[in-house]
């Protein structure tokens, strides 16, 4: 609406200052001095009309796409902490702050342009056919021929801006993939030829960038051609007809002016368009990634340890050719569980199951003979506590990390859980990315640290004795064996339990 | 394509003035013949122009990247360096932006100019006296509003960059370590640090818009007024009887042509604060100083080199002592299990010995040479490395290998993995060798990353190599299996394996620990 009253506005001013401006150079022309001051003042009028409606378009349409960016960025971010990465990590990354940026850029300058392309046009042509409908005519065939050539080109340009997206995608996941396994590729020699294909990445994104841009400049070339071509013969025709008297010089100027003014805003539209082409690419893969919906549960999670049984739970390895064998296993409230099996058999797997944070193939997870999938996702998760394969331990510093979820959480309680485990760390060490400075095993306990600070009614811990030296995994096992919620823990190392799951071997005993 | 935008508006107006003079039709040729002349060259100059600028920056930019990321590979692994997202935006986006600089900026500063010089010379000839309102409106226009529009959008770019650089790396958190934040009921803290960005984004959002308005509504404003400044001055050069009638519309429709042409510069100039802020972010990372010293040429030829002396090495990190002291020689026939509790330096030890670090203070020697001598890359020639949570990449299995040792046939691939106990793993994977690992599709556990680490190693074969805990995650008989295979393989090298499990020093011929980043051998 708004977008539609500037476009009103500045196509009246703009007539405004081409009428007053041909009449007064119509005047000088007849040298008839009376009407000068008048076209002059009106002229300048509509000048500070128009330089001010267009001081405050743009702050106005700025700001209309905020609110969408804003909804695509949650929803994404929601996404993502729900199911993971939609691709790659640095592509999601991409996706989710270069690409929304650009989705809301398309939105804020592109479709206000549409508008303006639309009104301006029509508002001018009629204006022209009222003074001279010769002229009219000419500028309306050629403006009818260019949604033709926008069209054609447009949906030419779609799929080069898919084209051109998807390498710049794949550049990002290229080079983040060659930064985070930099350690591998170093340590084999092999990081040089990684820049070099990056060279070879990086090239094949500016050949598909240059064909999209030829694509745009040809479509910026065919709107050019045809207005300046419209107004070329605009300016023969009024020529001719101005030399057999048939029509006036100050009406001659005034359609003369005005011509290139009905194609600026379209061609303005068409510009923007290709301009916006990284929105609209990133608009579709964002809109299709979003589009499953997440899994809500509505139930409260029990209160208290919980027994958790498994009934025929099948869970999924990516990529894999079988699936696991169905699984029937129970663990009772506040009892203490290990789960081994060789390598890649789904000890991680099945605790993610657990934890809520992947949904398993088929069968069901109860707990305390509620089904997992109705719980309530937050609640669940606030009661259970999660030790990671490979914790990445976001934070500043030590303190940082272990108050995660509880900035309540106060340093005597963190002294006293890394003392239980045996880890001396100062509490204001800073941390770099992925805790970089720590080694395998003091980020091992310092996530267990994390885990024993809360109160969780379920303990899911995901080799908790790795990278560990006999002693510390002593402290670590004391620690678990001493706890009195459900735990169940993968690990290679058998020690004192209620019960025993072996993964993969197809059965399952207690001990 | 300035020369004919400005042709096009002059002889146009040229003339339908001449043509309200009623002459002969032949003498209406001439502007006539220029009217079409140049409403053809005024597009396909355009489209050349465009064409042209760029395919330059492009190339520009193709060759920006590259060096970025030559820069950048001396400072990585990250993790002590720049943070992993960070880096790669920079390569994505910053080189990008540089790029806008040279098309939105450069290209229509240029074009802008010459139209300029061209307006001013044509009105100049025709009505001395317009040349005043129109060089004024082209100065206001073309120079002095793009170097308000920059100054003022210094703040607000800045601040959009800052909120785009924070959104990169809370986003980053989000697909990192998304599910540690989910388990740990901190997602509420993303959304909110999400919201406070957001706002940040929008309240600089509005003051550029704010700036970018203002600047487009003065060059309105002065382009409304040196049209009229044109007119006033033809008005006067008319009365004087100084100007042919037919070319009264002249001036005016030129000055319109051309500051049309310039009014693009300052609001792209709103954002040049941004792009200079991309660029000098690049050029910053020239001056990082690596943290591995480099000699300027290769070393001495180690071909053949099999033995590691490490003297009186020490390491501190930020002052803390990490290594102290620490003496050892490895050699042909060496199976050295290194052990000791966690923290005590294992990783940093290995990581002196491949160069992939260097010492605060003593000497490490490849058969004779000095490492400060030999190139890091010469020292991994003889020395290898295999960390304990090796990179999985976003391609297939083989893929993944052949990262190593690009020319590694299939049956290299296939006894390597037999060897390093992937066997198993292999029959399992629907796509066998060619099945995509990594990114969304990771699939792989944790003791299969380590033996796709071990497999990379064995594929490189060289003498003396340092496994980074290969057993973790294994179960005893395969922990087994595939120590028993380096053992076999390794037998006429020297073989180091940091490890916890006291089964695994079952292979050893030296039994090595470190304790507070004291070296103790027993014997």
């Amino acid at each position: 609406m708004l977008a539609v009253a500037i476009g009103a506005t500045l196509s009246v001013t703009i007539i405004v200052q081409a009428l007053t401006l041909s009449s007064l150079l119509a005047a000088l022309f007849h040298r008839a001095r009376a009407s000068v001051g008048w076209d002059l003042g009106w002229f300048l009028a509509a000048t500070v009309v128009r330089s001010l409606v267009i001081g405050l378009s743009e702050p106005a349409t700025a700001r209309i796409a905020s609110p969408v960016r804003r909804e695509l960025r949650e929803r994404t971010m929601e996404s993502v902490l729900s199911r993971g990465p939609f691709t790659t990590p640095d592509a999601t990354i991409q996706l989710a702050t270069r690409g929304i940026d650009a989705i809301e850029n398309y939105l804020s300058r592109y479709v206000p342009t549409l508008i303006l392309a639309i009104l301006a046009p029509f508002i001018l042509l009629m204006w022209l056919a009222t003074q001279d409908l010769m002229s009219a005519v000419i500028v309306l065939v050629s403006v009818l021929l260019l949604p033709v050539f926008m069209i054609l080109l447009g949906l030419e340009a779609r799929d080069k801006m898919q084209e051109r997206w998807r390498e710049q995608q794949r550049l990002a996941s290229y080079f983040g993939d060659v930064v985070r396994g930099m350690t591998v590729l170093k340590s084999c020699n092999r990081s040089q030829d990684a820049v070099v294909n990056l060279d070879a990445v990086g090239a094949s994104l500016r050949r598909s960038t240059m064909s999209t841009l030829r694509v745009a400049f040809l479509s910026g070339f065919a709107l050019e051609l045809l207005s300046s071509l419209a107004t070329a013969l605009v300016a023969l025709v009024l020529g001719l007809r101005l030399l057999n008297g048939s029509i006036g010089l100050n009406v001659a100027l005034a359609v003369l002016l005005l011509t290139p003014e009905v194609f600026l805003p379209l061609r303005r539209s068409a510009a923007q368009y290709h301009a916006s082409s990284e929105g609209i690419a990133a608009a579709a893969e964002l809109l299709e990634r979003l589009q499953r919906p997440l899994p809500r549960g509505h139930r409260p999670a029990p209160e208290g340890n919980p027994r958790i049984e498994l009934e025929r739970l099948v869970v999924v390895h990516a990529q894999r050719l079988h699936e696991s064998e169905p699984l029937d296993v129970s663990f009772d409230a506040g009892s203490l569980t290990l789960v081994t099996g060789p390598s890649g058999s789904g000890k991680t797997t099945l605790l993610r199951v657990i934890a809520g944070l992947t949904s398993a193939h088929s069968g069901r997870v109860l707990v305390a003979g509620m089904d997992l999938a109705e719980l309530e996702a937050p609640d669940w998760h606030s009661k259970v506590a999660w030790l990671p394969q490979d914790p990445v331990l976001p934070g500043f510093s030590v303190r940082d990390v272990v108050q995660m979820g509880d900035r309540d959480i106060d340093d005597g309680r963190i002294v006293a859980a890394m003392g239980v485990l045996g880890l001396d760390l100062d509490l204001d060490r800073a941390l770099g990315e992925g805790s970089g400075e720590l080694s395998a095993g003091q980020r091992r306990r310092l996530a267990l640290v994390r885990c024993l600070v809360r109160e969780p009614v379920l303990m899911l811990l995901d080799e908790p004795t790795a990278h560990l030296d006999a002693l510390s995994a002593q402290l670590v096992v004391e620690a678990i064996s001493t706890m009195t919620m459900t735990r169940i823990v993968a690990t290679h190392e058998v020690f004192g339990a209620d019960q025993v799951v072996v993964l993969g071997a197809g059965l399952s005993y207690g001990v | 394509m300035a020369l004919s935008s400005i042709g096009l508006a002059g002889t146009s107006a040229w003339l339908i003035v001449r043509a309200a003079q009623r002459p002969a039709v032949l003498s209406l040729s001439v502007p006539m013949g220029l009217v079409q002349l140049f409403a053809l060259a005024k597009a396909s100059g355009r489209y050349l122009e465009r064409t042209q600028t760029h395919e330059v920056a492009l190339s520009i930019m193709g060759r920006l990247r590259a060096v970025v990321a030559r820069l950048l590979e001396p400072l990585l692994p990250a993790g002590l360096g720049p943070k992993s997202a960070d880096v790669v935006d920079l390569v994505v986006r910053d080189v990008d932006r540089v790029q806008d600089l040279l098309t939105s900026v450069a290209g229509p500063l240029l074009s802008g100019a010459v139209a300029g010089v061209l307006t001013i010379i044509v009105s100049g000839a025709l009505v001395p006296l317009s040349v005043v309102p129109l060089l004024a409106g082209l100065v206001l226009t073309a120079l002095l509003f793009p170097v308000i529009a920059a100054r003022t959008g210094q703040r607000s770019e800045l601040e959009i960059d800052e909120a785009r650089s924070s959104l990169v790396d809370l986003f980053d958190r989000v697909a990192q370590s998304g599910d540690e934040y989910v388990m740990n009921n901190a997602a509420a803290r993303l959304s909110e640090e999400l919201e406070r960005l957001e706002n940040r984004l929008d309240r600089a959002l509005r003051r550029r818009s704010l700036w970018v308005g203002m600047v487009n509504s003065l060059s309105t404003l002065v382009a409304g007024l040196s049209v009229t400044g044109a007119a006033l001055s033809t008005a006067q050069a008319l009365r004087r009887g100084e100007l042919n009638p037919a070319l009264i519309a002249v001036p005016a429709l030129l000055s319109i042509a051309a500051l049309e042409l310039v009014s693009g510069i300052a609001p792209v100039l709103v954002g040049l604060r941004g792009d200079r802020a991309a660029l000098t972010r690049l050029e910053g990372l020239a001056a990082v100083e690596a943290p591995l010293h480099e000699p300027l040429c290769p070393g001495p030829d180690v071909q053949g080199a099999n033995v590691v002396r490490v003297d009186d090495v020490r390491v501190d990190y930020d002052d803390r002592p990490a290594l102290g002291k620490i003496a050892m020689t490895l050699g042909p026939g060496d199976v050295v299990v290194l052990s000791g509790p966690s923290g005590s330096g294992k990783t940093t030890f290995a990581r002196l010995l491949a160069k992939l670090a260097a010492p605060t203070s003593g000497t490490l020697e490849l058969e004779s040479s000095d490492y400060r001598e030999l190139l890091g890359a010469q020292v991994r020639q003889r020395v290898g490395y295999v960390d304990d949570a090796p990179h999985v990449f976003a391609t297939s299995l083989a893929g993944n290998l052949r990262v190593v040792r690009p020319d590694a046939t299939e049956a290299d691939l296939a006894a390597v993995c037999e060897q390093a106990g992937l066997t198993p793993l292999l029959s399992e994977l629907n796509n066998g060798l060619e099945t995509q690992l990594g990114g969304a599709s990771a699939g792989l556990s944790g003791g299969e990353q380590r033996r796709l680490g071990v497999a990379r190693e064995l594929l490189l074969h060289r003498p003396i190599v340092v496994f980074d805990e290969p057993t973790e995650g294994l179960d005893e008989s395969t922990a087994r299996g595939v120590l028993d295979a380096l053992v076999a393989r390794y037998s006429s090298s020297a073989l180091v394996v940091i490890s916890h499990h006291a089964a695994d020093s079952r292979i050893a011929t030296r039994h090595v620990q470190l304790l507070a980043g004291h070296l103790d051998e027993a014997n």
